[in-house]
């Protein structure tokens, strides 16, 4: 075997000193060849690195490099080669993700109920159903086959102060190839209880008569859960690879209706949303009767669907909607990608009468105003999609004020979920009286803001687009992408520049990119 | 050995770091190999002779007289003028607005996508996998998040800085890298090899094919780093030592080349742009 003559840890330490030093300026190293270039000019040739790694994450081949031998000014045209690739989208899209943080990987879609735990003997059964089904807490089933009456009954028998069935043999939903012994009662598959309760709900968790469904289809085992939140945080990069690939109109982020779903997608919209836990996907924001055909297993398998008119693109995104969870939090986020401003109040000393204030409306109560003046009428665009979920309340299942939950309110009957959950139901003050049985949206609404609800947050963000303002932070965003530092004031003519194009070009987003990096800005490193 | 052969490996780097160079052992402007009468040099000595010059002696501008002070004084002695205009009035503004900067780019280090495929372009395939050399996943993917990749819950910022930590991974990659690349290409003496220039042995040294080995480190400061120096540049030569170096330490000419892409896949100019 041939070892190296050279420890790791002694080039890491040789090449990090090289790099301080180089870093740091000290005159000796800096035109050393073991140093970066001095030059502040690029060659042809680092440019064309640059680039290359800039709009294809990796760097040009030496048949790449040979063509700027006899014409080093082929850059420009390789650059608009490499804009039209996927390469290009992909890189633009993992650029996107760091203005989208769609990532929802910590997001419990379902409840606990549906975890399926592994008994040392082999066998699975849900924890949290023990007592339901057998009348004593902590209590699996029998390791033994299970026994059937005639009329499909499961038997048990009486052990240990609990009635225990034994197990069934299945194939669950996330592993087809593989049998699993399933406890007989968790692994009932009628689609109703007796009692009328639809196993595949909530409700049904709690009934004795309901169980995990065919295949197991309502619970969750392996990484089947996890596989969901991956592929729902990856339909939103197909969703801007999607736009930007097409090289459509970047605006078209707030407006497209694409949409992409995979295998553990089409099921888990089909079968699982509601089983929720605290966060909820219903109403569905996915159109169910449209989702493809697919198995489970078909996880690399992407088909497009058509949401509806009702959606905003990136904006109304499950992925964006659970990942910010307030209606607060999506308005803030779009300020903070797409605006390029944050909400943060001026330095200002309140009054001891303003710190006392109790106003329950934040955009007239003192300290608050500052920032919720704006923040509130624009949050007010997510109205109709759920909080702490990515449900879709139609108006014409949840009217903007519904009388059966301005009654309950008013009468102090129990309200039920539905009002209490998205009307306001509850009179904290006398400013909320007027709001009573209102969509929760409505709260503290300025007429001429109502209207907010029902436009969604496309109107909010082509309001945007129409003044200028998202031109403008698209382009300081691309320039801080691909300078590799923020942009300052001594920027401004070129953003300025940038940004002007980038509007006459109709928003393309290839025509911003290029422009940066063919720019002489870009030309120049340090 | 190996402490001693790394703290060579260090001062033979930071010595090219020096603006000294210590050997010059180049090759001929054209491409020709240093003549047998001393222009090759080993540790031993350096024959005079051989040592070149590495500071280029820039030739005088002759538009503005080849190296004489051209500043323009003012005469004094110019009587005055009643005209309104100024006698000193040389057309050149005194106190200018200075260009306008355009401002640059910052330097960056690549991310872990960057770097596994670049590594791979470098190398012809080969990436930094659990077994040198034979395809599998990535070690950058597995060290996604190490290496600086956000996960948009607990970090929303990717980290680029060239860390110790990177350093060391970066050192890890690519002596794994750089040692299946040069066993794979060691075999190869074809057109289609990745690491050697068309035509020159995998045990060519120094002594024995001088051209050979600068066109080597030539054709790899291209691949790696976007650099196309010219056979005579200087900056091939601290490379060229740094080869040298090793091979006179071990005897072994695959020794030096790997030493040398390792050197190369470490240097800044890869690993940032």
């Amino acid at each position: 075997m041939r070892r190296s003559p050279l420890h790791p840890m002694g080039l890491a330490l040789v090449f990090a000193t090289l790099t301080l030093l180089c870093g740091a300026g000290v005159a000796w190293a800096d035109d050393s060849p073991f140093c970066p270039d001095a030059d502040l000019e690029m060659s042809p040739e680092r440019w064309l690195r640059a680039a290359s790694l800039d709009l294809r994450g990796t760097i040009p081949t030496e048949d790449e490099y040979a063509v700027l031998v006899d014409d080093p000014d082929a850059v420009v045209a390789m650059v608009d080669d490499w804009l039209a690739s996927d390469a290009f989208v992909e890189r633009a899209v993992r650029h996107h993700r760091e203005l989208l943080w769609n990532n929802v990987e910590n997001v419990n879609l379902l409840n606990a109920s549906t975890s399926l735990r592994r008994d040392p003997a082999g066998f699975y059964y849900r924890l949290n159903r023990t007592t339901t089904y057998r009348g004593l807490a902590n209590t699996p089933c029998l390791d033994e086959p299970a026994r059937f009456a005639d009329d499909g009954t499961i038997l048990t028998r009486d052990v240990d102060g609990a009635r225990r069935e034994g197990w069934v043999e299945v194939n669950p939903f996330w592993a087809p190839d593989q049998t699993w012994r399933v406890c007989a009662f968790d692994a009932q598959t009628r689609d109703v209880s007796p009692g009328g309760i639809p196993c595949g709900t909530r409700q049904g968790l709690s009934d004795p008569a309901c169980g995990c469904g065919p295949d197991l289809q309502w619970c969750r085992g392996g990484r089947s859960e996890l596989e969901v939140r991956e592929a729902l945080g990856e339909a939103m990069d197909r969703q801007v690879g999607a736009v930007l690939g097409d090289d459509a109109p970047y605006y078209d982020l707030f407006r497209t209706r694409r949409y992409f779903v995979n295998g553990p997608m089409a099921f888990f919209f089909r079968h699982q949303t509601e089983l929720f836990a605290n966060v909820r996907l219903t109403p569905s924001p996915v159109p169910v009767d449209d989702l493809p055909d697919l198995d489970w297993t078909d996880t690399e398998t992407w088909v497009e669907i058509e949401l509806g008119d009702h959606h905003a693109g990136i904006l109304t995104n499950p992925a964006w909607l659970l990942r910010f969870q307030t209606n607060r939090a999506r308005a803030n986020r779009f300020w903070n990608s797409f605006l390029c401003r944050s909400f943060e109040a001026p330095d200002v000393e309140l009054s001891d009468e303003d710190r006392a204030s109790l106003d329950p409306d934040l955009q007239t109560r003192p300290g608050c105003m500052f920032c919720h003046a704006e923040l509130e009428p624009a949050a007010a665009h997510w109205g109709r999609w759920t909080p702490n979920g990515a449900g879709w309340l139609d108006p014409d299942a949840f009217p903007a004020t519904d009388e059966t939950c301005r009654a309950c309110a008013e009468t102090g009957r129990y309200c039920g979920d539905t009002c209490n959950r998205y009307y306001v139901t509850d009179v904290l003050s006398p400013e909320h009286e007027a709001y009573i049985g209102r969509l929760q949206a409505y709260e503290f609404r300025r007429p001429w803001h109502e209207q907010n609800v029902e436009l969604g947050p496309e109107s909010l963000a082509m309001g945007y687009v129409g003044n200028g303002a998202v031109a403008r932070c698209v382009a300081s965003n691309t320039a801080t992408w691909l300078l590799g530092r923020e942009l300052g004031d001594d920027d401004d003519a070129w953003l300025a520049d940038l940004t002007e194009r980038f509007v006459h070009s109709d928003y393309r987003y290839r025509t911003l990119v290029r422009d940066i990096v063919t720019s002489d800005v870009y030309r120049r490193v340090r | 050995m190996k402490r001693l052969l790394t703290m060579l490996a260090a001062a033979a780097l930071l010595a090219a770091c020096s603006s000294d160079t210590a050997r010059v052992v180049g090759p001929e402007p054209g491409g020709g190999a240093a003549d047998a009468g001393g222009g090759v040099t080993t540790d031993a000595g350096v024959a005079p002779d051989a040592v070149g010059e590495t500071d280029t002696a820039i030739p005088p501008d002759p538009d503005t007289g080849g190296g004489e002070d051209t500043t323009v004084e003012p005469d004094v002695t110019d009587p005055p003028d009643d005209t309104g205009v100024n006698p000193h009035d040389t057309g050149v503004d005194p106190d200018p607005e200075p260009e306008a900067d355009p401002g640059e780019r910052s330097r960056r280090r690549m991310d872990v996508v960057q770097l596994d495929r670049s590594i791979r372009v470098v190398t012809g395939g080969i990436g930094w996998t659990d077994v040198a050399g034979e395809d599998g996943p990535s070690l950058f993917d597995a060290l996604a998040s190490t290496l600086g990749v956000p996960d948009f819950i607990d970090r929303t910022r990717e980290d680029l800085s060239p860390s110790l930590l990177f350093h060391k991974f970066m050192s890890d990659a690519s002596r794994s890298v750089c040692t299946a690349w040069i066993e794979q290409e060691s075999d190869i003496r074809t057109a289609e090899g990745t690491f050697f220039a068309p035509g020159v042995a995998a045990d060519a040294t120094l002594e024995t094919d001088l051209t050979g080995v600068f066109e080597t480190v030539q054709r790899l400061l291209l691949r790696a780093h976007g650099h196309r120096y010219a056979l005579d540049d200087p900056q091939l030569q601290p490379w060229a030592n740094a080869f040298d170096e090793v091979v006179d330490a071990t005897g072994e000419p695959w020794r030096g080349w790997r030493a040398v892409c390792i050197a190369a896949l470490m240097h800044p100019d890869f690993y940032s742009y």
